[in-house]
């Protein structure tokens, strides 16, 4: 393989060890790749074919036993990459600290220079992508979108490829050209479901040593951070303050999700919980397609550009203060904002079987 | 432990040059609001750079009277056309005048995302960057040592701070609306400093012109569709999915 230093693309893989522990030991479950990696892993074979670029799986951990390491080779190979570098590190600690992770993922890049570095959704791209962009003297951007323009396949000559993603204010959108751009490029990705894999074939594997830092502090494991599934949601479901208590004997959906709804990612990567529940840190990493606020909620999440926000209001709701939605449903009058309306909205908008792991 | 001998920096707007310094961002209100609830008394500065001269200094005003002890503004017009890694050098040399050991940047008050201003910031000042803090603390276990609360690979842990570091952080937003009447408040002349870039040292040239590191720019508008009922609402949701 070529190892052109101006057209190596790279995609972090997120394994699910870091990112699901038992609530009981917080032991890892065996490793896998999160849907979000294999996500980023296809739309990074997308860019690398037009581009024609090397693609590049990276993952890094502790080190992993002959399973484990079949298993996310076969997974990167069937869902895109040329190649697969695993940095392993002796006794790894559980966090995903730049100052644990970042020596080691700049002496990758020092030997293979990248052009762009894809990291999926998920917590490992908040906190070890913007210090890589800062190392590499490049350019971070989060929560892109890859955009090609031009036929399928195509080379970069035929077509247009940018990097597009929304600025906080939401007024406003930047794009980057990899192919005209001079810096390397490290991008976030939002979630999403990766096309069907292709046929199982060979690709080499490289095994990296990584040093384990001297860190003069160790921090602590307080619990398992029952939120960290939401970064990688696709559909998000906030409950606003819930006018429906003001009915008498009526079960209010606030009170259902207290009550212990599931807040943990379903089969279709959505997750529902009282808006005034989520930590500010985690909706501050959502990444979410879709989100559906009913009732109003101050809550703002950040979007991609193509992310739509739906609001539902009951008839008496005042003017929500923000006007950021795409889409908005004021019931009629007399209907409630209840549990049985979000049911009947999940059952809508999932099917019975599919609404039933949100909604039990 | 007495807070009232720590000392903390807060770089406002996300460690990003601030095209707007009229008004406190709501993630950098409650970064204060946190900071001075959890140790009260302790000696915070915040530090503005913004590119216009006749900007109001708004969000200073708002952050003294939320209790920081002292304000630096840079305001230069060479900082209107620079990238986070060049602006990185003209933080790095305010940051040098207030001698902190912990440096603070509210994530989501970033204009162009988070971590995309504060990462070069740590990287100028050769410091460890920890992103997603939710929570800052007295260490209960050694005196005169913070701990940070964060959330990494499925867990939350309690981070002790040994050294200097750049802290990312998430907390709380506070509610503001921008009307506050704190932003009236008038700070003493020894709180509030303004200086220009020479004034602080740095030659123009160090801050590169390079617009084209963000990328290029472009209008954004949302579309809107009003729907009657749970139907039509669902039809909707499902047609915008890509």
């Amino acid at each position: 393989m070529q190892e052109d230093p101006l057209a190596n693309v790279f995609v972090y893989l997120e394994s699910v060890a870091n990112v699901a522990a038992s609530a009981s030991t917080l032991e890892a479950p065996p490793a896998s790749l999160t849907s979000a990696s294999l996500f980023a892993l296809s739309e990074g074979r997308r860019l690398a074919r037009t581009l024609g670029a090397s693609l590049y799986a990276l993952f890094l951990g502790s080190p992993l036993g002959n399973t484990e390491l079949e298993e996310i080779t076969t997974l990167a190979a069937a869902h895109g990459a040329d190649k697969l570098l695993v940095g392993e590190m002796e006794d790894a600690p559980a966090f995903r600290l730049d100052m644990v992770w970042g020596p080691s993922l700049t002496r990758v890049f020092e030997r293979l220079p990248p052009a762009i570095v894809l990291f999926p959704a998920g917590d490992s791209a908040l906190e070890l992508a913007p210090p890589l962009a800062a190392r590499l003297g490049g350019t971070y951007a989060p929560r892109c979108e890859i955009k090609i323009d031009g036929p399928v396949p195509s080379s970069h000559a035929e077509a247009q490829v940018l990097l597009h993603r929304l600025r906080p204010d939401e007024l406003s959108t930047r794009s980057l050209d990899p192919v005209l751009w001079e810096h390397p490029i490290v991008a976030t990705l939002g979630p999403g479901t990766s096309p069907r894999p292709r046929p199982a074939m060979e690709i080499g594997v490289e095994i990296l040593p990584c040093l384990s830092p001297e860190l003069n502090l160790r921090p602590e494991t307080l619990e398992v951070d029952a939120w960290s599934e939401w970064l990688r949601a696709r559909l998000l479901i906030l409950v606003g303050s819930n006018p429906a208590s003001k009915v008498e004997g009526a079960r209010t959906l606030a009170q259902v999700v207290a009550s212990g709804l599931t807040v943990q990612l379903d089969r279709n990567g959505a997750v529902i919980a009282a808006a005034d529940d989520v930590p500010a840190a985690i909706l501050e990493g959502t990444t979410a397609r879709l989100i559906i606020k009913l009732g109003w909620s101050p809550a703002r999440l950040p979007s991609l550009p193509s992310t739509r926000l739906a609001l539902v209001l009951e008839a008496s709701a005042p003017e929500p203060p923000d006007d950021r939605c795409d889409i908005l449903l004021r019931l009629p009058e007399g209907e409630a904002l209840d549990d049985q309306l979000a049911h009947k909205l999940l059952l809508q908008l999932l099917g019975e079987e599919d609404a039933k792991d949100l909604w039990s | 432990m007495s807070t009232s001998a720590l000392r903390f920096a807060v770089c406002l707007h996300g460690a990003a040059v601030a095209l707007r310094t009229d008004r406190l961002h709501e993630a950098d209100e409650g970064l204060m609001c946190s900071l001075m609830e959890s140790f009260p008394g302790a000696d915070i500065s915040v530090v503005e750079l913004g590119a216009s001269p006749g900007a109001s200094p708004g969000a200073v005003r708002a952050a003294l009277a939320r209790g920081a002890k002292r304000a630096l503004r840079i305001i230069d017009g060479t900082l209107a056309s620079t990238d986070p890694h060049a602006a990185a050098q003209a933080w790095r040399a305010a940051l040098a005048r207030i001698g902190a050991p912990l440096t603070l940047v509210a994530q989501a008050a970033d204009p162009e995302g988070a971590g995309v201003s504060s990462a070069p910031l740590a990287r100028a000042l050769g410091v460890p960057h920890v992103a997603q803090i939710e929570a800052l603390r007295p260490d209960a276990a050694v005196a005169g040592r913070l701990c940070a609360r964060v959330r990494s690979a499925g867990r939350v842990f309690a981070l002790p701070l040994v050294g200097p570091a750049l802290l990312a952080t998430a907390f709380e937003w506070a509610d503001n609306d921008g009307s506050s009447s704190l932003l009236n408040a008038t700070p003493g002349p020894q709180q509030l400093e303004i200086l220009t870039l020479a004034e602080l040292g740095i030659p123009g040239a160090l801050i590169r012109r390079s617009h084209d590191l963000a990328g290029q720019l472009r209008p954004f508008a949302r579309s809107f569709v009003r729907c009657d009922d749970l139907g039509s609402l669902t039809a909707a949701l499902r047609g915008s999915q890509r």
